[in-house]
């Protein structure tokens, strides 16, 4: 099955004011639109966060998914003690060594999760400075897969979708996600 | 600004005035202050706005038919056309809405529009539904004076204190009340994700896709999985009174959070409901006609056939089933749409009962919506 990379993040914190002000809600929102758009047609490929694991494992339940075959998750042996228990009950973690330091162990884990094979279309969605890192990097490992970044749900992916001019440029405030996810990803 | 009404076509003075006063008695009712409400007559376009729910009313009369709604309905804006009478249903409307269910102010048509169009915003009472999500030991008295006020405000609240009996199926009944609710108001004590049931309520109203509100009690440091909650209001020590109750400004704070809150996350699950419908419709080759009262559909089927398609919110039943084939008044086939993700056993259990022993009106959920449609049509 083709892969999609997702890439999503509440901003917060002072480097938050970085960007755009970003509304949390809307990217949750977009998350679970996503993943009910493309289950069953793509794999979701995405380093591991607390608060979209478990929505995953949710909607695959509910649809009759086998989680392990409709996404996986990246997690750097370095965050090991943050992340929830639940990660521990899921065979669909990739544990990623650590390295001596976090920025060094990020890297390892991008590394090795954005060199896959199969994927053929990113998602970026909120975030910060990590958000635009994960792109550059998505971009030189796949540079023919199609690549959405959001504009209303704020943060380091609208200042990202304004700075590429992407083919599915969107209006600031839409809310149309759903078509927006077709069309760029194929689906 | 929490509502909005676009008032089009050609009102007479005594149709307006009347539609005016009848919503306002409902907001008094409400404890919603008029000015959360903004009438646009006949406005040339409409600015989006994330978080405002907005309904229109076209009222036909002889030198309407050329009016242009398209702004109106390319932003998938409901709209409820009225005529005077209803014999002139057929040729007073712009043909953007000719498919459109149309109500007539004959025989005392006037409340049913401003039932209509108060139910179009969500509006009416039994629409109303929040969900307290508390820890006993940490927020009783709170919780109890929410309950109080927020029903004051004509709110269906669920609170487990009241409103479960004993030797119930307990988890049932709270999914299921769950599932009913628009909101879920999360009372964030300092132990609320301690407790299985809370932690349970909280995870399955973000797969449900039920707003969710924090309120964060004093010195509670924010949980990242909060962080996606529609709102968020952080109460200090000084907003309680020794009885460990609100005091009263804080409570009309929070009466206030609920109902802005409510009204965003409403207006961006409407919008994102309608959005998925339209865009299924339109994938497969149909022709999309509109949204009308009740967030009903209307599409023209590769074939020409119309169809009505219904999308129900929270757990759907019978008495939607009911509503949706007592307005087809031109025999279109119905079809009710749904959020399966999430709804609990009793409800999928009740739907395919209605399903199966009312089976002129399918149900379809809203996941893989095309290849269920496609479906429909290859029966026809």
């Amino acid at each position: 099955m083709k892969e999609l990379f997702l890439s999503a993040s509440v901003p917060y914190g002072q480097r938050a004011a970085n960007f755009p002000p970003a509304e949390p809600y809307l990217i949750q929102y977009a998350v679970r639109e996503f993943a009910l758009s493309v289950l069953g047609k793509r794999k979701i490929i995405y380093g591991g966060h607390p608060s979209i694991t478990p929505m995953l494992w949710a909607i695959c339940q509910e649809l009759n998914l086998e989680p392990k075959d409709h996404f996986e998750l990246y997690q750097s042996r370095f965050f090991d003690e943050q992340f929830p228990d639940e990660n521990k009950r899921f065979d669909n973690v990739v544990f990623v060594d650590k390295k001596s330091t976090k920025q060094d162990s990020l890297m390892a884990m991008r590394e090795q999760m954005l060199s896959r094979k199969n994927l053929t279309g990113g998602l970026f969605i909120g975030g910060m400075e990590g958000i635009i890192d994960e792109h550059d990097m998505f971009a030189r490992y796949n540079p023919k897969a199609s690549i959405l970044a959001l504009r209303s749900p704020g943060g380091a992916a609208d200042t990202l979708a304004q700075k590429l001019n992407l083919q599915h440029q969107q209006e600031e405030a839409t809310l149309n996600f759903n078509k927006l996810f077709y069309q760029a990803f194929g689906l | 600004m929490l509502y909005e009404i676009l008032v089009l076509g050609d009102p007479s003075e005594s149709a307006l005035k009347a539609l005016k006063a009848g919503i306002s008695d409902i907001l008094h009712h409400l404890s919603v202050a008029d000015a959360n409400l903004e009438w646009s007559i006949n406005p040339d376009s409409l600015t989006p706005s994330i978080g405002k729910l907005v309904c229109a009313v076209f009222f036909a009369s002889n030198n309407t038919q050329s009016v242009d709604v398209s702004p109106f309905v390319d932003l998938n804006v409901p709209i409820i056309p009225v005529v005077d009478i209803v014999e002139n249903v057929s040729n007073q409307f712009p043909k953007e809405l000719s498919e459109l269910n149309c109500l007539s102010l004959d025989n005392d048509g006037m409340d049913m529009l401003i039932a209509t169009t108060a139910a179009s915003l969500g509006l009416m009472p039994e629409q109303r539904r929040v969900f307290i999500s508390y820890r006993r030991i940490e927020s009783t008295e709170v919780a109890l004076q929410l309950y109080e006020r927020f029903s004051r405000m004509r709110f269906n609240v669920f609170l487990d204190t009241y409103d479960i009996l004993p030797a119930k199926p307990f988890q049932e009944i709270l999914l299921h009340r769950l599932c009913e609710s628009d909101v879920l108001l999360m009372l964030d004590t300092s132990e609320y994700f301690s407790s299985e049931w809370t932690t349970y309520e909280f995870g399955q109203a973000n797969a449900k896709k039920v707003t969710i509100l924090r309120i964060g009690w004093p010195d509670v440091e924010r949980s990242e999985q909060t962080m996606g909650v529609v709102d968020n209001i952080d109460l200090q020590a000084a907003d309680f009174t020794h009885s460990e109750k609100l005091i009263d400004d804080r409570l009309e704070q929070v009466a206030t959070f609920l109902e802005r809150g409510r009204n965003k996350g409403m207006a961006i699950r409407r919008s994102m409901t309608i959005n998925t419908i339209k865009n299924a419709v339109e994938r497969i080759g149909w022709q999309f006609d509109g949204v009308g009262a009740n967030l009903q559909i209307e599409a023209k089927l590769n074939n020409g056939s119309m169809v009505a398609l219904r999308p129900i919110l929270s757990a759907p039943n019978a008495m939607d089933l009911q509503q949706a084939d007592e307005v087809n008044r031109e025999r279109k086939q119905v079809v009710m749409l749904y959020d399966n993700v999430g709804l609990t056993t009793v409800a999928g259990n009740h739907i395919d009962w209605l399903g199966k022993h009312i089976n002129h009106i399918p149900w379809l959920t809203l996941h893989d919506l095309d290849k269920q449609l496609s479906d429909l049509e290859a029966l026809q």
